[in-house]
C-alpha cells in the first residue's frame, strides 16, 4: 500500500514540477492563464519550486525501492512524467 | 563537407537515420516486447499456464530428465519464478539445444507447446536477429547501436531550441512539423533511456565487439580467453572420470545454496557430465532483487553434495553486471518493467517519426524531380514500421490457429510460425510498395483485426477469456490480450485519423483555400 501510494505520489511530483517548468515559459504561461508575462523573479521562483519538486520525487523513488532500484525508477519516470505533460500540452 | 558543424552533424543524423532506421526500428521493437517475454511465452504456451505453487521439487524431476537426456554433457534447470511457474529444462543434442518445460510440483513433462515463443523468438531476435552466420546478427546491432549513440548525440547538436520546444507538440500542425515536434519530444524527454538503454546494450556484448580485448588484457594467446572467463566470469570446469557416480538430492543443494547466501535465493541449476563419478553442479544466484545482474555461483559435488567452489564478481565485472542489469530488467518490478515499455514504445515513435520528417520534407521536391527516393524509403518505413507489428500479429494468429502437433514437409510446427512472421513481414513490404497512398491506413486496419482476432482465438482455444484470466489473476495471459486490445484500439483511431486529414485534404482542394506544399505532401501517403 505504502507502495503505491508512493509510487503515484513520484509520478504525479514529477508531473506537475515539469508543468511549473513549462508554466515559467512565456509561451506556455500565455496559454494557459491568458495573463501578462511573468517578472524574472517570478519565473525564477518557478524553476526553483520545479527543481525541488524533482528532487523531492526523488526521495520518494529512493525511500520506496533503496539506491539502485529507486534511481532508475525515478530517472525513467521522470522521462514518461514529461512525455505525458507534452501531450497534455498538445495544441 | 557541410560548411558549419551543425550542418554537418544533421547531414550526419539524417543519413544515418534513413541507412539505419529500419534495423533500428526493428530491435526497439522486438526489445520493447521482449520487456515481456515471459508473459508472451505463458499466451503462447497454454500448457504452461500453472498456477505458482511453493511446493516444487527438483528431484521428482530428475527421472524426466535422465529419461530424456541421459548421455548430455550438461543439463541446465532455470527454477519456477512469478513470470514463469515452470521448471525450464535446458540441454544439448546433436550441436544444437533442446528446451523443455516441466511441471515444477509433479516433476512431468509439459507437452511440447510447439513454438518459440518469447524467450525462443522475440528476446533473441533483438539481439541477434537470427542471423547466425560469421554471427552476423549480432555485429549488425552493434552497428546499429553504435550508430543510434552518434545519432543521439548528434540530434541534440542540431536542435535549435532544445529547452525552448522542451513539451512542444503540435499535432494538428501540417504532418512535417507534427511528425518533429514528435520526434523531438519522444528523443529529448526520453532521452536518458535511450542513451543508456543503446550504451548498455553494446556493453552487455563488450566480449563479441571487442574479441581481441582478453588477449590484452591476459598475455599468453592460447589460454588468454579461458583465463579471463575463469577470472571475470567465474567459470569452473572438472573432467570426466568417465567412471559412473550418483547425483545427490538436488533440492538439498537449492537449500544449502540459500544458506550459503543468507537466504538469497538461487534461480539456476546447472549439471555438468551427469551420472558420472566426476559430475558437479553449479549454481546461480536470482537476480530478481536488485538492478545487477549477478553472476554470483557456487559449484557442489554432484555426489557427495560437497561445496566445490564459491564465485563472486570483482568490482569491475560488478560494474560490467549492473550496466547489464539495466538493460536485462530481470528484477521483479512492475512498475520499472511498465515503463520499459512505455519508454520502448517511445524509441519506436522517435524512429518512426524520423522517417515520417524526412519524407515529408521532401516529398514535393522528389515527385517533382522524378526521383525514386520517397517511394522507396516510404515503403521501407510502412514495411518497418506497420508491417512487423502486423508480423507479430500473425505469429500470434498462426500460434493459436496451428494445431499442436502439425508439421508440414518436414518443417515443424515452431519453424511454421516463424515462417508465418517472415512471409507476412515480406507482403507487408509489397503492399507499402505497391500502394503507396493507402499503405498506412490498411496496414493500420489489418492490425486492429489481427489483434483481436489474437484475443478471440487465445479465448477459443484455450478457454481463458479475459474474463476469466483477470478473475483468477492469470495476470501474464490477460495483461498480453489487454495490450492486444489497446494496441488495436489505436491503430483504429489511427486508421480514422488519416481518413479524417485526407478527407480535409480534398475538401481544402475544392476551396482551394490552402497553399500546395501542404497539401501536397499528405496526398500521396496517408
Amino acid at each position: 500500500m505504502t507502495d503505491t501510494i508512493l509510487l503515484i505520489a513520484l509520478f504525479a511530483i514529477a508531473y506537475f514540477s515539469f508543468a511549473l517548468f513549462a508554466l515559467s515559459q512565456a509561451r506556455y504561461w500565455r496559454q494557459l492563464t491568458h495573463t501578462a508575462p511573468l517578472s524574472a523573479f517570478h519565473v525564477l521562483l518557478l524553476r526553483v519550486l520545479g527543481g525541488a519538486g524533482l528532487v523531492l520525487s526523488l526521495v520518494f523513488a529512493l525511500l520506496r525501492d533503496g539506491p539502485g532500484l529507486g534511481s532508475l525508477l525515478w530517472i525513467t519516470s521522470l522521462s514518461v512524467a514529461a512525455i505525458v505533460l507534452g501531450l497534455t500540452l498538445r495544441k | 563537407m557541410a560548411p558549419t558543424f551543425r550542418q554537418s552533424m544533421s547531414w550526419l543524423h539524417t543519413w544515418a537515420g534513413v541507412v539505419l532506421g529500419s534495423l533500428l526500428f526493428v530491435i526497439f521493437w522486438m526489445g520493447t516486447l521482449s520487456v515481456f517475454d515471459h508473459e508472451i511465452d505463458r499466451w503462447m504456451m497454454p500448457g504452461t499456464r500453472l498456477p505458482v505453487s511453493q511446493d516444487i521439487s527438483l528431484d521428482r524431476a530428475v527421472p524426466t530428465l535422465q529419461a530424456l537426456a541421459p548421455d548430455a554433457r550438461r543439463w541446465q534447470l532455470m527454477l519456477p519464478s512469478e513470470r514463469s511457474p515452470v521448471l525450464r529444462f535446458k540441454y544439448d543434442e546433436n550441436g544444437g539445444s533442446v528446451i523443455r518445460d516441466i511441471n515444477p510440483v509433479t516433476g512431468e513433462l509439459i507437452p511440447d507447446q510447439g513454438t518459440l515463443g518469447g524467450t525462443g523468438f522475440i528476446f533473441p531476435f533483438h539481439f541477434k536477429l537470427h542471423l547466425e552466420w560469421l554471427d552476423l546478427g549480432y555485429w549488425l546491432v552493434g552497428l546499429a547501436g553504435m550508430s543510434m549513440l552518434v545519432m543521439l548525440v548528434s540530434g541534440v547538436i542540431i536542435h535549435r531550441k532544445l529547452f525552448e520546444e522542451f513539451f512542444t507538440f503540435r499535432p494538428n500542425k501540417r504532418l512535417q512539423r507534427s511528425s518533429l515536434d514528435l520526434h523531438t519530444l519522444t528523443g529529448v524527454l526520453a532521452l536518458p533511456f535511450h542513451f543508456v538503454i543503446t550504451l548498455s546494450g553494446l556493453i552487455i556484448f563488450m566480449d563479441i565487439y571487442f574479441p581481441l580485448a582478453h588477449v590484452g588484457a591476459y598475455s599468453g594467446e592460447q589460454r588468454a580467453k579461458s583465463v579471463y572467463e575463469r577470472e571475470a566470469g567465474g567459470d569452473f570446469r572438472r573432467e570426466k572420470a568417465n567412471a559412473p557416480g550418483t547425483l545427490t538430492s538436488l533440492d538439498a543443494i537449492l537449500a544449502r545454496s540459500e544458506q550459503e547466501w543468507s537466504g538469497r535465493a538461487p534461480f539456476l541449476v546447472r549439471i555438468w557430465n551427469p551420472g558420472d563419478a566426476n559430475s558437479y553442479i553449479g549454481i546461480r544466484r536470482s537476480p530478481d532483487d536488485e538492478v545487477t545482474l549477478n553472476i554470483d555461483q557456487l559449484y557442489f559435488d554432484a555426489g557427495t553434495g560437497e561445496l566445490l567452489y564459491r564465485f563472486e564478481a570483482a568490482p569491475v565485472k560488478g560494474i560490467q553486471r549492473f550496466i547489464a542489469g539495466m538493460h536485462f530488467i530481470r528484477f521483479e518490478h512492475w512498475p520499472l518493467r511498465w515503463i520499459y515499455f512505455l519508454a520502448g514504445l517511445s524509441g519506436c515513435v522517435m524512429i518512426a517519426t524520423g522517417f515520417l520528417y524526412w519524407l515529408e520534407t521532401r516529398r514535393k521536391r522528389h515527385t517533382k524531380d522524378g526521383l525514386p527516393g520517397v517511394r522507396i524509403v516510404g515503403a521501407l518505413t510502412v514495411g518497418t514500421v506497420t508491417g512487423i507489428v502486423i508480423a507479430t500479429l500473425a505469429f500470434f494468429v498462426g500460434n493459436r490457429l496451428l494445431p499442436l502437433n502439425v508439421g508440414v514437409a518436414g518443417v515443424e510446427r515452431a519453424a511454421l510460425e516463424v515462417w508465418i512472421f517472415y512471409l507476412v513481414w515480406l507482403a507487408g513490404f509489397l503492399h507499402a510498395f505497391f500502394r503507396p497512398r493507402n499503405a498506412w491506413r490498411e496496414q493500420c486496419w489489418a492490425i486492429a483485426v489481427l489483434a483481436v482476432v489474437a484475443v478471440v482465438l487465445n479465448a477459443i482455444g484455450t478457454g481463458d477469456h479475459l474474463l476469466h484470466t483477470m478473475m483468477t489473476g492469470m495476470w501474464s495471459v490477460a495483461g498480453v490480450d489487454l495490450v492486444l486490445l489497446a494496441g488495436a484500439m489505436t491503430a483504429i483511431l489511427a486508421a480514422r485519423g488519416l481518413k479524417r486529414r485526407r478527407r480535409a485534404d480534398a475538401g481544402v482542394h475544392v476551396g482551394g483555400m490552402e497553399m500546395e506544399n501542404v497539401r501536397n505532401p499528405r496526398k500521396s501517403y496517408d
